[in-house]
């Protein structure tokens, strides 16, 4: 199996990709004014706004992540992935992944959901957990790390690549 | 870099041009004209065996070290 160039598991991602951020970002938009219109919930209600900022940002971080990994693939598809944009694209990931995970955890306490917190669970429903924010949280502390070690590749790249 | 490669003003006195090194040596003119511009970070000792070699001159000949560009590392 080829993982990256034209027609590789990179190029079938990246199409994966491009579809999840448009749908994302319309079921997105839907969702935000179905809340705001159609519900009509009271904004005058702090408990409401901060619910309802943290739901922009965690989204919106979301996409983030949906679009630099799409970068990333577009490098792969054309096979040059040590790019100092893949550097910059992995940080944003990981500050993307940071951002949805401290949503998660302040929606926790803001929304009094500690009281019910269940590490995993299962029932006649089918399993359940609330361990999405340590999910998010570790990918995010990955990314930042898969940051630091593109960065040392491109300067070994760059110094081999100078070498005559 | 405190290092300055000489190449052009050895190419001048064997009166050579470039592409005729680098086809030569067996490197391509972009490489030759890399270390020519002293943007080089290194070179193998068998590219400056095989310079050496066409232009009839020693490594000292082509390579210099400057002390005044010369930038002591921090340990």
């Amino acid at each position: 199996m080829k993982y990256y160039g034209k027609t590789s598991l990179s190029s079938l991602l990246k199409l994966m990709l491009d579809i999840l951020i448009i749908t994302g970002f319309i079921v997105y938009l839907f969702i935000l004014i179905k809340t705001l219109r159609i519900e009509q919930i009271n904004l005058l209600n702090p408990k409401n706004i901060i619910t309802c900022t943290l739901f922009v940002l965690g989204g919106f971080a979301l996409l983030c992540i949906m679009y630099y990994l799409k970068c990333i693939m577009n490098s792969l598809v054309k096979a040059t992935p040590f790019i100092w944009e893949n550097v910059k694209s992995l940080r944003n990931v990981a500050i993307a992944c940071f951002t949805v995970s401290a949503c998660y955890v302040l929606n926790f306490f803001i929304n009094n959901q500690f009281m019910n917190f269940k590490l995993i669970e299962i029932d006649a429903n089918g399993i359940h957990t609330d361990i999405e924010f340590i999910i998010f949280f570790f990918a995010g502390c990955f990314t930042a790390i898969l940051s630091k070690v593109f960065k040392q590749a491109i300067e070994v790249k760059e110094e081999n690549d100078l070498t005559i | 870099m405190a290092i300055i490669v000489n190449l052009d003003v050895m190419m001048a006195k064997r009166k050579i041009n470039l592409s005729d090194l680098a086809i030569r040596v067996g490197i391509t003119n972009s490489n030759l004209s890399i270390l020519k511009t002293n943007k080089a970070k290194a070179i193998r000792f068998s590219t400056l065996e095989a310079i050496c070699s066409e232009l009839k001159c020693q490594p000292g000949d082509i390579l210099e070290f400057s002390n005044d560009k010369y930038i002591k590392p921090n340990k």
